[in-house]
């Protein structure tokens, strides 16, 4: 079958080479999509936690005042590496989250390592954005969000769909006609151009009733408001993320919102793992495989392996690993954090030997299938729960309590014998 | 109660390795047509095992419906491995010689039909067409001299082959009155059926009536639900659920729903119904999840989850 008809309407576009795809010409034809031009990702995120870290200065063999140099350098340091004063955030039970309010605390979290995520925004706080283009403060195409980059690109493949639905029934419906299954009378014709033309009418009204929603004109006039809109959203981090920022960078000190009284580092470990259970425990319920805990080493892990870990619940797993950052790639890999206990200690622990440890098949097809659906390498992250600490007060020592579980990770990939065969 | 592929119920269903099968393919066909189980075609060649796109008999039956059916008092099971040695040991001599001869004589049946046929394709061969040349004559005269080459060739051919038959003939003759060339073999039936009887009343075999390996708590209550709402279900592991609903015959209809079979007060993390609600959208169906009330044995109650994607 060629396209040679006139009615089969694919043309190239209209002489815009930047154009991906082969548009159709349209009563009122779609305008090209501006490409938004992306800030410089390389430069905003250029740092991987927010740590400021300046080299010392070179060694020349052949001075020896810089040796001097790098004496003076390391000991009397012109800049600290953490930020002064330190960011606060807010413990919130009611969320199970730290809730940061502070905007240059957000932008130093989000830039330097995606921390956390805006409370009114899919991961990058960006409600204000929208919010300010939604009432004309902003062009229509200044500073995209990835929310609304991405509602662009839908609105355009069901444009796309739409089309090339409309052309193959047109194609197929000429086809038959020339093939004489279709008997079109002089009614016909006069009938498809009435529809045509309703059609023609409907479409344009809608295209101006979209036109008044989505560009308002009145707003682009050189007496554009100066409304101040004030950011109402926050950054809210996980429970692990703001135990990593606290405990294993020391950037964040976290505050309790109900008295507003900061709360000690000692105290930051046990409070979080009896958040981790839903009624919080109390402490003395507390065990070696908290949720928190499991989860909190498989975080630690990947973090200072250089990954940047973001939550994956909306994939089904655990957490998503990022080679540089969301903004640059998509993940590699989903995480599912599992707990295994074979350490003698567990043998007769039936209910976390046959429970917990084992999970159906279905369960792992469903999610293999899930992460695979969207290309997704999944891989199962095992972490070997040590028996409970025998002396009261050794969970203190963070560090060396940390060191005592284990991690092992398993790729997964589905195989099929037939489709893999040579 | 003989259906129309002559199944009289109960019909055996075979226990191997805690695996349920039916040989036949009527009962196979029974099962599909008035009980709506369509099970799992396993039998590969054993040949080509590779081949795995189009399998045949055995039919393995989910647990599920191995439960279902005995339930009904459809089938019973018969655990197939004891029951061969039992039936094996339990034979009489007159039988097994019985059964010997009856083996040889298939055989011996078997090796003159082969022989026959081998005898008529020679003697086809030997003897020229005359027809089909009196057909060719008109093109032969045209041809000439061409025609003549071929039938030369034709004839020696013809005569090296006359030849070694005879040879071999004269040599088999002298040892054995089957040629060599003949494969003597021995047929085995496909089912071990017919060394013996099991009668649903005998002994030890209809005791197979408590179910091991039995079916899931959680599962079977939801797959009896669904079978009794005239749904066919099919095995879903591959596709990451326990069963594939189906709202009529799987030829003739896609499945409408995933299903997963829960426990009533089992605790579901949030990350599994994220992903059992992609995994059901993903495909253009439903994932149910469902589970029979502990207090109320019978009823069940089912939940659809679909992915949004806001």
């Amino acid at each position: 079958m060629t396209s040679s008809a006139p009615s089969i309407t694919i043309t190239p576009a209209d002489s815009t080479p930047t154009h991906p795809a082969p548009t159709f010409t349209l009563p009122t034809p779609p305008a090209a999509p501006a490409r938004y031009k992306k800030p410089n990702y390389n430069v905003v995120h250029a740092l991987p936690l927010p740590l400021t870290t300046v080299p010392l200065p070179p060694l020349i063999p052949h001075n020896p005042l810089s040796l001097l140099h790098i004496i003076i350098a390391y000991l009397f340091p012109g800049t600290t590496s953490h930020p002064s004063p330190l960011h606060v955030g807010a413990f919130h039970a009611s969320t199970r989250a730290i809730h940061v309010t502070d905007p240059q605390s957000i932008k130093a979290f989000w830039e330097h390592g995606f921390f956390g995520k805006g409370s009114l925004s899919r991961s990058e706080p960006t409600w204000v954005i929208r919010k300010r283009r939604a009432l004309g403060v902003i062009g229509q195409n200044e500073a995209l969000t990835s929310e609304e980059v991405t509602m662009r690109r839908r609105e355009e493949r069901k444009e796309f769909k739409r089309e090339r639905a409309r052309a193959e029934k047109e194609r197929r419906e000429k086809q038959l006609a020339e093939e004489g299954k279709i008997v079109r009378g002089p009614d016909d014709d006069q009938e498809k151009e009435q529809r045509d033309s309703a059609a023609a009418a409907s479409s344009s009204s809608k295209s101006i009733t979209f036109a008044t929603v989505e560009l308002p004109p009145r707003r682009r006039s050189p007496e554009r408001p100066v409304v101040e809109v004030e950011d109402l959203e926050h950054l809210q981090l996980t429970l692990e993320e703001s135990f990593f920022l606290s405990f294993g960078l020391g950037v964040l000190q976290i505050k309790d919102s109900k008295t507003d009284e900061i709360i000690p580092q000692k105290d930051l470990l046990s409070m979080f793992r009896c958040q981790s259970y839903f009624p919080p425990r109390t402490p003395d319920m507390l065990q070696p495989d908290d949720p928190f805990l499991l989860n909190y080493v498989v975080y630690h892990h990947f973090r200072s392996l250089g990954w940047v870990v973001k939550s994956g619940i909306k994939f089904a797993v655990d957490y998503l690993l990022y080679n540089r950052g969301p903004v640059f790639t998509h993940a590699e890999f989903a995480i599912l954090v599992l707990p295994a206990y074979s350490h003698p200690y567990w043998d007769h622990d039936r209910v976390r030997k046959e429970e917990r440890e084992k999970k159906p098949w279905h369960w792992l097809h469903c999610i293999n299938r899930v992460s695979s659906q969207v290309k997704k390498t999944l891989i199962l992250v095992y972490v070997e729960v040590p028996p409970p600490l025998e002396k009261t007060g050794a969970e203190d020592n963070v560090p060396k309590m940390l060191a005592r579980y284990k991690v092992r990770e398993v790729a997964l990939r589905r195989w099929l014998v037939s489709r893999n065969r040579d | 109660m003989a259906s129309q592929w002559g199944v009289v119920e109960p019909f055996p269903i075979y226990l191997v390795k805690s695996r349920y099968f039916l040989y036949d393919a009527n009962v196979v066909s029974h099962v599909r047509a008035s009980h709506r189980m369509c099970g799992c075609l396993t039998g590969t060649l054993p040949q080509i095992p590779q081949q795995n796109v189009f399998l045949g008999l055995p039919l393995e039956l989910m647990t599920e419906e191995a439960a279902l059916l005995v339930e009904k008092g459809a089938g019973y099971i018969v655990n197939d491995i004891q029951a061969h040695s039992q039936g094996l040991k339990s034979m009489l001599e007159a039988d097994k010689a019985a059964y010997l001869e009856a083996r040889e004589a298939e055989s011996i049946r078997e090796m003159q039909a082969l022989q026959k046929a081998a005898e008529e394709r020679r003697k086809a061969f030997r003897t020229p067409k005359p027809a089909s040349l009196k057909d060719n004559d008109g093109e032969e005269e045209e041809t000439g001299e061409e025609g003549k080459i071929r039938d030369g060739e034709e004839d020696k051919v013809g005569a090296t082959v006359f030849e070694t038959d005879t040879a071999k003939t004269k040599l088999s003759n002298a040892v054995d009155p089957a040629p060599p060339s003949t494969l003597r073999y021995y047929p085995v039936p496909a089912t071990s059926e017919a060394l013996y009887h099991a009668l649903p009343t005998s002994p030890g075999l209809l005791e197979a009536r408590v179910l091991e390996p039995a079916p899931s708590e959680t599962s079977y209550p939801l797959y009896k639900h669904l079978h009794e709402h005239n749904y066919f279900l099919s095995p879903g592991l591959r596709f990451g659920c326990q069963f594939m609903a189906y709202p009529g015959d799987p030829l003739r209809f896609h499945s409408h729903f995933v299903v997963t079979g829960l426990g009533w007060d089992e605790e579901i993390e949030m990350r599994d119904v994220v992903g059992g609600g992609r995994l059901g959208t993903g495909v253009k169906k439903a994932w149910m999840v469902g589970g029979e009330n502990k207090d109320k044995p019978g009823e069940v109650r089912t939940f659809c989850v679909e992915w949004g994607g806001f």
